[in-house]
């Protein structure tokens, strides 16, 4: 196959993520690894709100709930392995990844399953009101869960346990966290090119037609919804590791809000552009911080800027005519 | 039983500054069909323009006229310089410019005001608390509030069955295509819908400020609930808002007192009392998932 | 059953004080073109969402091929074999003209429920879909996006995808709407061809294109029937002439 531009950048991409580490260690540069793992997580996340907003057209307020879900999967996890207390009179904790992490993922897809389902009995603005509705839910659910630490959050006092790996070791986690975006961000590139990607693509152009083909597009987008959930769970499971906190913050709207400024930054319905919105979101944060703590009264107006001027995000500028936005 | 009405009480307050926040965003909703997160910010201009007006003047009726003022305006000029654009676009356009009006405007206040909460002083004629019932005392301050909320409902109300404006107003929201058959000027009647909301939830606010602290973002957890009341009473319909407002204001209210109590009964261990705490904040939203179930388009859906 | 693929009983529908469709019944063979035509504003628009289960009939019912469908669900009687095309096109405008079509073959497919495979790829797709593309002549603009295509070849398109998911009835919402004589004579042959696979509700104001098409004819004015019968008997009838020359 040729090379063409799109190609270009994506192995590009990978590359540099792949190098990062041993350059930043060269250079003597070490929170630079930590800042590009926290900025995978966000694109994990981000990617998987651009199956929604890009190829489902389903404009969820309510994504970060599904992060929030899986981070706190995790921290109650740990919790319970901690006092070594039982969840439920049940459920035993665990510290080991390989429990917890499918776990969170799981959990966070029924969440989406029972959102989704009652969210889509609605479309438009509806939808948007009763994502952001029932995320805010959650977030107020966590705030009182008082044994779980309530509005405080819940501290961990070390990651999990991934066999043969040493978590707590910033290069063992940095490439865990890039093998898990990649993966997903691969199977996310098959899927929305499989026959449920071109329903899905299809039932979110026009109901009509596809009603009128055959197809219950409602369920479709559900699973599409379940999907993203599942895929937020996992940024939720590794955001916890990473900061080694959990706290009701991640459940919170103004996640949801930053994620979808990351998708629409970096190129709705690309799947890697969402990517690069997450990196350089967490860029802008980072360095505009240390000019001015009052940073977000110049960035509120930008991102109004560029969603009025913009047609297409950066991924859309650097492929060229390729990156159309709504793929 | 004095308790349950001194709850409901409490709820109707609540239900008062949520029709004030709804009445104009479901209007917005309906005539331009433009998704607006920042109409939580007008409730924090409200709050913010009247406590520095309280704190410099000492009247509170100042304190209301500023806050009027102040979120009008900036009703306005938003409506302006940023919705009129977004009109022809898609949702997710405007749902991201409005998000970034938020995080402008949270900041702008923090820059202005500090990030230290501002507090405002009931006025003095509205202190004190009188006996409505024997033995049931309640804040004569709140009971004002209720009166003004109402005041304001029947306002609204003749304003939009009474007036040839309101009524072209009405019909516009909830039937879009009646608006191009209105032969007014559309734009003017864009900015004076939207400057008309934006002052509710100015009122709003400062009438909240008494009551909690006024602190930048304070109006983001109020938009929320706002669209759970869009969403129950249906969008673009005025009588949905008040429906609305007052199911969630009482449910919400009463959600908090009596759900806990009724938890403990159910589960008597220790550990159902953290969750029933939780349960309480999440009753309007159960209530929003059963008249979802019951009604997809809301209680008063608008025939388009 | 037998030779009935649909039959249309006393179906009624208003909007308001319109009454679109007044008590209509009517019944349409197999392997025939049936023309349901009528001056605008007649109501057949109405009847194809009737049909379709677009819109919900007041009352009345639908049998299709000896089922009552008059409750299911747009998407439950396009899988039975009922399909449309619409009077306003309605294709995936953003989708290429290939994953159009691919999608047409696949809906009614059952088991899209995958999620690995490329579905240009899958062997149904291979199989159908240059067959598909050929028979409304858009092989040569598969990779197009359909929102880039010219009128002419979207109303083709359209077609193209209803018939796609190999329907028993096929209902045509003015196919040759806004086509020009090229057009009208490119379409009238495809629906010509499909004579033998499929029977086909054809819905045309236009009464010259009807006459050199259909088998059978109902003629609605104002959501009623007022003439049914093969086409000589239509071109007699001194209500159908009435009906048209007073609009005309
Ligand atoms: N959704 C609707 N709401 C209200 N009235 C409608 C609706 N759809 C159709 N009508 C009315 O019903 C009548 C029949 O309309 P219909 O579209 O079925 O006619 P038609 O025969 O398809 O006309 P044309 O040849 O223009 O396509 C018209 O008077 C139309 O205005
Ligand atoms: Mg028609």
């Amino acid at each position: 196959m040729h090379i063409t531009r799109e190609r270009l950048i994506v192995y590009g991409g990978v590359l540099f993520f792949a190098l990062l580490p041993p350059v930043a260690s060269f250079f003597g540069e070490h929170y630079l690894i930590s800042l590009f793992t926290r900025a995978m997580i966000y694109a994990l996340a981000a990617v998987s709100l651009d199956l929604l907003l890009g190829y489902g057209k389903m404009i969820s307020l309510g994504h970060a709930a599904f992060v929030g879900i899986g981070a706190y999967v995790v921290g109650i996890m740990f919790f319970h392995a901690a006092d070594d207390s039982l969840l439920f009179g049940f459920i035993g904790g665990s510290e080991n990844a390989l429990v917890v992490w499918p776990a969170a993922v799981l959990v966070s897809a029924m969440g989406a399953l029972v959102i989704g389902a009652l969210s889509l009995r609605t479309s438009g603005m509806h939808f948007i009101m009763i994502t952001l509705a029932f995320a805010q839910m959650l977030f107020y659910f966590a705030v009182g869960l008082e044994t779980y630490g309530g509005d405080d959050g819940l501290p961990m006092w070390n990651r999990n346990r991934l066999a043969g790996l040493d978590l707590a070791d910033k290069l063992h986690f940095y490439y865990v966290c890039f093998f898990l975006m990649s993966v997903f961000i691969f199977c996310c590139t098959r899927l929305v090119r499989s026959r449920f990607g071109l329903v899905l693509r299809g039932a979110s152009t026009n109901t009509r037609r596809i009603r009128a083909l055959g197809v219950h597009d409602v369920s479709y987008k559900l699973v599409c919804f379940v999907i993203a959930g599942a895929g937020a769970g996992l940024a939720g499971a590794l955001l916890a590791n990473q900061s080694e906190f959990v706290s009701p913050g991640l459940l919170h709207w103004g996640l949801s809000g930053e994620l979808m400024v990351m998708v629409l930054l970096g190129g709705l319905g690309t799947l890697f552009g969402p990517v690069l919105g997450a990196v350089l979101f967490l860029l802008l944060e980072e360095f505009l911080a240390i000019y001015t703590e009052h940073w977000m009264v110049y960035f509120g107006p930008v991102l109004i800027i560029v969603v009025l001027t913009t047609k297409r995000g950066i991924y859309g500028l650097l492929v060229g005519g390729g990156g159309n936005r709504g793929g | 039983m004095l308790f349950f009405v001194e709850q409901s009480l409490n709820g109707l307050q609540l239900g008062i500054t949520l029709f004030l926040m709804s009445a104009g965003l479901t209007l917005v909703f309906g005539i331009m069909r433009v998704i607006n997160l920042a109409h939580g910010s007008f409730y924090m201009i409200g709050a913010y323009c009247g406590a520095t007006t309280m704190a410099a003047t000492g009247s509170f009726l100042l304190a209301i006229g500023a806050a009027l003022i102040g979120a009008a305006l900036a009703g306005m000029v938003v409506e302006v310089l940023v919705l009129r654009v977004l009109y022809r676009r898609e949702h997710l356009d405007q749902v991201l410019a409005t998000f970034g009006l938020i995080l402008f405007c949270n900041e702008l206040t923090r820059i202005i005001w500090g990030r230290q909460p501002l507090f405002m002083d009931v006025p003095p004629w509205l202190g004190g608390s009188i006996e409505l019932l024997p033995g049931l005392i309640y804040p004569i301050y709140r009971l004002a509030v209720i009166g003004v909320g109402v005041a304001v409902a029947l306002f609204l109300w003749f304003l939009f069955s009474r007036t040839r404006l309101g009524m072209q107003i009405r019909a516009g929201a909830e039937n879009r295509e009646m608006i191009g058959a209105l032969g007014v000027n559309i734009r003017l009647l864009y900015t004076l819908v939207f400057g008309l909301g934006a002052m509710l939830a100015g009122l709003a606010g400062v009438m909240a400020g008494p009551i909690m602290a006024v602190e930048s973002g304070m109006g983001e957890d109020i938009l929320i609930l706002t669209f759970v009341v869009i969403v129950i009473g249906g969008i673009g319909s005025i009588r949905g808002a008040v429906v609305g407002a007052l199911l969630v204001g009482v449910v919400d209210t009463m959600g908090r007192v009596f759900l806990p109590s009724l938890f403990r009964i159910v589960f008597s261990n220790a550990y159902a009392d953290s969750v029933a705490a939780s349960l309480a904040s999440m009753a309007i939203y159960l209530l929003m998932a059963a008249i979802l179930i019951w009604r997809p388009r809301g209680l008063f859906p608008a025939h388009s | 059953m037998g030779a009935e693929i649909l039959a249309v009983k006393r179906l009624r529908k208003s909007f308001g004080a319109v009454r679109a469709c007044q008590d209509l019944s009517f019944t349409v063979q197999r392997g025939v073109i049936h023309a349901l035509i009528g001056p605008n504003g007649a109501g057949k628009t109405t009847v194809a969402n009737l049909l379709s289960g677009e819109l919900r009939p007041d009352g009345g019912h639908i049998i299709f091929a000896g089922a009552d469908i008059t409750t299911l669900k747009t998407y439950q009687r396009a899988r039975i074999g009922l399909a449309r095309s619409f009077q306003i096109t309605q294709v995936f405008e953003e989708l290429s003209v290939a994953e159009n079509m691919a999608l047409a073959i696949l809906a009614n497919e059952g088991g899209n429920f995958r999620f690995w495979h490329d579905a240009l790829c899958s062997p149904v797709v291979l199989e159908r879909l240059p067959l598909a593309l050929e028979r409304v002549d858009l092989v040569a603009q598969q990779k197009m996006a359909a929102k880039h295509l010219s009128h002419g070849e979207r109303r083709q398109l359209e077609v193209g995808m209803a018939l796609a998911g190999r329907p028993t009835l096929l209902i045509l919402d003015e196919p040759m709407a806004g086509q020009g004589p090229g057009g009208t004579r490119e379409l009238s042959r495809i629906i010509k061809d499909l004579k033998n696979e499929v029977s086909i509700l054809l819905v045309e104001h236009d009464m010259q294109v009807v006459f050199s098409l259909a088998d059978h004819i109902t003629v609605l004015v104002n959501g009623a029937c007022i003439a049914d019968g093969p086409p000589e008997a239509i071109r007699q009838d001194a209500a159908v002439q009435a009906a048209y020359l007073g609009r005309q």
